[in-house]
């Protein structure tokens, strides 16, 4: 099984780097290394966001959790869609039309505080931190579990694939990458799902009420209330997922290789599409390996699927391909963060002119992927699916109600932000860290966001009430290019068109960092 | 008679004024040069079409958990964990063209 798995892997590495060099065009600086990203259509788009959204560490382990937990389960992929509906109607258009590219950016823009822009730098590190380690430790798991190798094999095959990657290509061949990767995914899993289908009969499982079983009944959750079954903690759930979804920094960035406003809709729009198609594997291998791989870790037991059920050369070479498909979920999902959080650190760190720029990002980028290394050798590897749901939960207690306030809301301030963010941040920080050490239990208490989500909220507002005097100069003209319309604001010299499209830095200390 | 009433018909417009049609004004007088004084209405209108649809979102994301603890049968779980992804596309088509039309 082992050779099959690692022709698997090691295909997809190769194809990975080859792909993201495909493209020979070196940018001279990091704003054509951007704007080089500017003539993705929406569909690819929408593929490359998908990509990096249905991760690996999420897609096993949402297809675990349903086999072990139960029917409950089967709404987590559900939650996590229907936060782009959210990204569609409260943020990507305005987004685009900020000209911002990754949340830091926006919001120095928007809240004319560079202080604020290294404040939210340090929660978009950790929330790609925790991103980060999830994915590590996953491909750690799936390399120890099918060829017996150490684990630590898997992190670098992933930590040096996704570093060739972003440093061989630009912003644009990073999302052909992922779209390749995408649909590479796509059909492996549904392809292998099919196989696995037809070999246990064509029919459903025979247990199908014992797996009913497992409906709302009260159980223990863990980090960030994955697997609780009980109806308060699905839904506590599925809140963080919707909303985490809004504030992701890897999604935020994606929605700058639009050409516009309308394009990044539209693409918001192919990614509902793609996900919706993407939705079933869980559900299917869930299903399926309740009733034939009894006991298997959550992370583990869709691999040991098809060599369960078809034994032989068949099986290790459908096991091989999962494989492959599961590291190109690992790739897509490590390339996206570590672009965007190396992205945002190095504009927070360093000055230098366009060639600087270029040197930091990598320098960034390398830097963080230490960092993400470092983090998964000092951590035990538990299940992907609780530190995913952390992220999320961060991100929907911090970026969320900062994006929403800042585009809907003129009466924001950098204060009320900065507040915000750390009441949100802090709040689901105490509750992740009591419920570890096992001071709370329960629904609420062990799934933050619905404590940590309001209470963001009303910090930002609150405190954006008591400082008038900071908000920012000129907010009236930032809504109006934030909500007009292209063809309605202006000459194009003043939109973000293919070379304006940074204008928005033009007066920022950063703005050559690009 | 019937003529009558078609002139009253005509009027309509102005009973749209809470839907898309009422745009038009508030985007044609910002074509016009005075575009910072038209952008809180425009905002208004985007921001009441998509808390429509997040409440749409919030509705089917609360509503379709609970609902399914009175339906004891777990394929009708499968099913409606899969219709909620058609659902999100739906509603996501419909939030794109009720956009678009605002802007246009």
């Amino acid at each position: 099984m082992s050779v099959a798995v690692l022709t698997g892997i090691a295909f997809v590495g190769v194809l990975g780097v080859v792909a993201g060099a495909a493209r020979p065009r070196r940018s001279v600086g990091m704003s054509d290394f951007h704007v080089a990203a500017r003539a993705v259509p929406p569909w690819w788009n929408g593929a490359a966001i998908s990509s990096e959204f249905t991760s690996a560490a999420a897609c096993l382990g949402t297809a675990g959790l349903i086999a072990a937990h139960g029917s409950p389960m089967l709404w987590y992929p559900a939650g996590a869609a229907a936060g782009f509906v959210l990204v569609l109607a409260l943020v990507v258009a305005p987004l685009r039309r900020s000209g911002t590219y990754t949340l830091p950016d926006f919001a120095e823009w928007r809240l004319g505080s560079a202080r604020l822009r290294g404040f939210t730098t340090c929660f978009v590190l950790v929330i790609g931190l925790v991103l980060l380690v999830a994915q590590l430790h996953a491909a750690g798991a799936v390399v120890r579990l099918l060829t017996g190798l150490p684990p630590w094999l898997g992190w670098a095959a992933v930590a040096a694939a996704a570093l060739g990657v972003a440093f061989a290509g630009e912003l644009g061949s990073v999302t052909s990458v992922q779209a390749a990767q995408f649909w590479l995914k796509l059909v492996v899993f549904l392809g292998v799902g099919a196989a696995c289908w037809w070999a246990s009969g064509g029919r459903p499982p025979a247990g199908g009420a014992a797996w009913f079983e497992g409906a709302y009944r009260t159980g223990g959750a863990e980090l960030a209330g994955a697997g609780d079954p009980s109806l308060p903690g699905v839904l506590a759930v599925l809140l963080a997922c919707a909303l985490g979804t809004v504030g992701l920094p890897h999604v935020i960035v994606r929605v700058y290789t639009c050409s516009d406003g309308s394009g990044a809709r539209r693409a918001i729009v192919a990614t509902q599409v793609m996900l919706a198609a993407f939705c079933v594997v869980p559900p299917l291998y869930g299903v399926l390996g309740h009733v034939h791989v009894r006991g298997a870790a959550a992370d583990e037991m869709m691999l040991l699927l098809p060599a369960r059920l078809l034994p032989g050369v068949v099986g290790e070479a459908l096991t091989g391909l999962l494989a492959a498909g599961a590291f190109a979920a690992f790739l897509a999902t490590t390339g996206g963060v570590l672009a965007a959080v190396g992205g945002a650190v190095s504009a927070c760190v360093s000055r230098g002119g366009a060639r600087g720029g270029a040197r930091s990002f990598r320098a960034a980028v390398a830097a963080v992927m230490v960092a993400a290394l470092a983090v998964t050798a000092a951590t035990t590897p538990g299940a992907s699916v609780p530190l995913m749901l952390l992220g999320f939960s961060l991100s929907a207690a911090t970026f969320c109600p900062m994006l929403v306030l800042a585009i809907w809301w003129p009466r924001l301030t950098d204060a009320g932000v900065a507040a915000g963010i750390a009441l949100g941040g802090g709040v689901t920080a105490a509750l992740v860290v009591a419920e570890q050490a096992g001071v709370w239990t329960g629904a609420l208490t062990s799934c933050p966001a619905p404590v940590a989500v309001p209470a963001a909220f009303a910090g930002m507002i609150m405190i954006s009430l008591v400082t008038p005097g900071r908000t920012p100069r000129g907010v009236g003209s930032m809504m109006g290019r934030m909500h007009l319309p292209e063809h309605l604001a202006g000459p194009p010299a003043h939109r973000s068109s293919h070379h304006e499209g940074r204008s928005s830095h033009e007066h920022s200390p950063y703005g050559d960092d690009y | 008679m019937s003529v009558g009433r078609r002139v009253v018909v005509s009027r309509r417009p102005a009973a749209l004024g809470h839907g898309p049609a009422s745009v038009r004004p508030a985007s044609v007088r910002s074509f016009d040069g005075s575009a910072a004084t038209d952008v809180p209405a425009i905002v208004g209108l985007q921001l009441r079409q998509g808390l429509r649809t997040v409440a749409a979102v919030g509705g089917l994301l609360v509503g379709a958990p609970v609902l399914a603890a009175w339906v004891p049968d777990p394929w009708a779980w499968v099913a409606l964990s899969v219709a909620m992804q058609a659902a999100w596309v739906a509603l996501a088509v419909r939030q794109l063209r009720r956009a678009e039309r605002l802007e246009r």
